[in-house]
């Protein structure tokens, strides 16, 4: 074996290439043992998440239990009724799934939501249970009021300061809301995009 | 000469809780040994060489309670020993294969570079990683935080609150086990923050924590000094962001530093290109080829042609990208001061396992920095506390909801590959505070180890990095499986106790294998 070999070794195609720095990808695993789990924990329970600016998630288990009490078969159609703080119905979906999940697409906006499951009946709805509630993401900027920006920011530099903070950013996010505030700062601050730069991203400068 | 800013480097070292006393080698263990040589002590080591020559550093260090106690574990640190011997031998046969060949500086180099970690392990470290860190904590170079328990994502646990106060307060407690005082500070998991976080921070006496930049940036109201000044929460706490264009200028392979030509290539590396017979005994002894360090070439370029590495020049490279580094923060400092009212604060938040893993030259490039930093004193490194007490007074802000993961969210945690980790997660935390309300005052020695061990299988489930692995496809088998076996085995425990029967080897079996935190007590999880 010599440097002839390793050199042969280059025309090799790597495919262990990781973008998580340490872990390698997908080795065996080294050990025999199974573990089965349950996807049934016998309660009754309706759970939400949120996800991202755009979408919650919402999981669920129903027992027969507590559709026999309400007179209801396992055939039933569950209503699953996203709703805010006003009550007013955001999203919804229906299942006869009792054990299942779902995801949600909502208004971009920060908000407080619960999910509110239940069934029709002469077509008035049938509260069953309720979910948690979440708080949905904020991705707009959200300005002081003049006087706490008189107060807070005695250069007045707020926009420059926010577009220096966020010109950078595209690794962490990349939501297409935070490129439209950048976009709104650009529009708005009188800044020279293409000078905004504070430093010199180039390795040699 | 007038300060022109601060600077707030800070390395978080996080790896899950991988222990497998069943096999004498366990190829995920190597995660810790891998971080261990190529990360920790090339660290530690140029902590030392800048105590040394007398320069002044200032550096924020996570340290998670997964990582301390597998840094503390005899078992795991007596595979390292031999694992670092493994790799002598190693270095001793290679330095023979490619004598009088272009791969010799390669190779000799190689040998002197696990010669003196070994060195520095057994002898300035008395094989205990932790000493390292400890030693400079206590000297105040270095600010050591924790983080959550286990790395749990807390805004995806926290539909059952009992469950993120028990990650946070278990973390304080690991702490003060480990390093002999309280955190001042934390880590958040993967930067994860949801509002009213604060409040159980500010209960544990936590003092800061780490956002991403969009945080400060839709708090409500935003915040006024953008990411280059901290915030405090409504209930108290600092929130210090990441600065995003320091973070890119190293992070990005391929505008970032450590994609320069010059460096070490990553991904090419003896345990995949040698000869199968020749390479055996440092490989997965079931034949599955794995990294084993030695690695001979530069990036070289993008294509697949490469050239032999050059550590000595490649070495020499880090002082060039410290100064480019510290001109541009010089320049970036200059330019954000005409805006901001304080002197400004760029923090740079990075994967320790950045320096050393995977850019095998960073640590170097720290070193080098520092002393940049030391020679022109335009601008000082600080931790969050040593800012904190020169400039006590900040806007409060609420900060948005967010993570540092893709996308800035929480979607890499939670998405159709991994969604079905949270009903049971939720399910435990549930069932764990009514057991420790209703075994309160239990005096049944074998009741009391049940429910201890519940509780620490219930911590394991809860770490991050499942969800993170299965998301990117990384040991996603080996992920599932151990979600799998804490649900299970917490499942399982969870019957003993309704039952009253005990299954004693069991619990032993899981007492030794999943031994972290053994000073947790279950009623920690009482409301």
């Amino acid at each position: 074996m010599d440097k002839d070999f390793i050199a042969s070794t280059l025309n090799q195609n790597d495919s262990f290439s990781s973008h998580t720095h340490l872990l390698e990808k997908n080795t065996p695993l080294h050990t025999k043992q199974e573990y089965q789990i349950s996807q049934s924990y016998g309660v009754d329970r309706v759970c939400l998440m949120s996800v991202n600016v755009t979408t919650v998630h919402a999981y669920w288990e129903v027992t027969q239990d507590l559709l026999a009490r309400h007179g209801l078969n396992k055939a039933q159609t569950l209503h699953l009724l996203l709703k805010n703080e006003q009550n007013q119905c955001v999203a919804s979906y229906e299942t006869t799934d009792l054990i299942a999940k779902h995801y949600f697409n909502v208004p971009a906006k920060k908000q407080n939501l619960y999910l509110d499951m239940g069934v029709y009946d002469k077509g008035k709805f049938l509260s069953l249970m309720r979910s948690n509630k979440v708080t949905t993401f904020n991705a707009q900027i959200i300005y002081p009021s003049q006087s706490e920006l008189k107060w807070l920011s005695k250069k007045g530099g707020l926009k420059q300061v926010l577009y220096a903070t966020m010109m950078h950013f595209s690794l962490g996010m990349s939501s297409k809301h935070y490129k439209d505030e950048i976009a709104f700062l650009e529009k708005f601050s009188n800044l020279d995009i293409h000078n905004g730069s504070s430093s010199n991203m180039q390795k040699d400068s | 000469m007038m300060i022109k800013g601060y600077f707030a480097p800070v390395l978080h070292s996080h790896l899950p809780f991988v222990k497998h006393p069943e096999f004498d080698y366990f190829l995920e263990e190597h995660w810790l040994f891998e971080a261990i040589t190529e990360c920790y002590i090339p660290l530690l080591k140029n902590m030392y060489k800048l105590h040394n020559e007398g320069v002044d550093f200032a550096l924020t260090v996570s340290i998670t309670p997964p990582l301390a106690q597998m840094l503390d574990d005899e078992h795991l640190m007596q595979k390292y020993e031999k694992h670092l011997e493994k790799q002598l031998e190693l270095a001793a046969k290679e330095v023979q294969r490619v004598k009088g060949s272009e791969y010799e500086n390669v190779a000799n180099f190689y040998m002197h570079l696990y010669r003196s970690s070994y060195d520095f392990f057994i002898h300035t470290l008395h094989k205990n990683i932790l000493n390292g860190y400890r030693f400079f904590y206590d000297l105040g170079k270095i600010e050591v935080i924790t983080c959550g328990a286990t790395h749990g994502f807390l805004p995806l646990l926290a539909v059952h609150e009992k469950a993120v106060e028990v990650q946070i307060a278990v973390a304080v407690a690991a702490h003060k086990k480990f390093f002999n005082k309280a955190p001042r500070g934390i880590w958040l998991p993967e930067c994860a923050y949801y509002e009213g976080l604060d409040a159980i921070l500010k209960q544990n006496d936590l003092e800061f924590f780490f956002v991403d930049t969009h945080s400060l940036v839709f708090a409500n109201p935003t915040a006024v000094n953008g990411s280059y000044a901290p915030v405090y929460t409504p209930h108290g706490v600092a929130a210090f962001a990441r600065d995003a264009e320091s973070s890119k200028q190293v992070w990005s392979s391929k505008e970032g530093y450590p994609g320069d030509f010059i460096y070490r290539d990553f991904y090419r590396d003896i345990g995949y290109d040698l000869d199968f017979e020749y390479i055996k005994p440092y490989i997965d002894p079931e034949g599955s080829r794995v990294f084993t360090g030695f690695k001979y070439y530069k990036i070289t370029g993008k294509s697949d042609y490469k050239e032999v590495y050059d550590p000595q020049a490649a070495f020499a490279k880090t002082a060039e990208h410290a100064q480019n580094f510290h001109f541009n923060r010089e320049k970036q400092f200059e330019y954000v001061a005409k805006y901001t009212d304080k002197t400004p604060l760029i923090v740079s938040n990075y994967d320790a396992e950045l320096f050393g893993h995977w850019w095998f030259e960073g640590p170097e490039f720290l070193y080098n920095l520092f002393k940049e930093i030391e020679n022109h004193k335009v601008f000082q490194a600080v931790t969050p506390v040593q800012y904190l007490q020169k400039f006590p007074q900040h806007q409060i802000v609420s900060p948005s909801a967010s993570s540092w993961g893709d996308k800035g969210y929480y979607d890499v945690w939670l998405n159709g590959n991994n969604d079905w980790i949270y009903p049971h997660l939720h399910m435990m935390s549930r069932r764990m505070e009514s057991l420790a309300s209703e075994y309160e005052n239990s005096a049944n020695y074998t009741q009391t180890r049940v429910l201890n061990q519940m509780l620490k299988e219930l911590l394991l489930a809860q770490s991050s990095d499942w969800a993170f692995l299965i998301t990117t496809d990384t040991a996603r088998e080996y992920s599932v499986h151990r979600t799998k076996e804490h649900i299970s085995n917490f499942n399982r425990l969870y019957s003993m106790i309704a039952q009253n029967q005990f299954d004693i080897d069991f619990i032993e079996k899981l007492e030794y294998k999943n031994s972290i935190f053994n000073f947790i007590d279950f009623r920690i999880f009482k409301r």
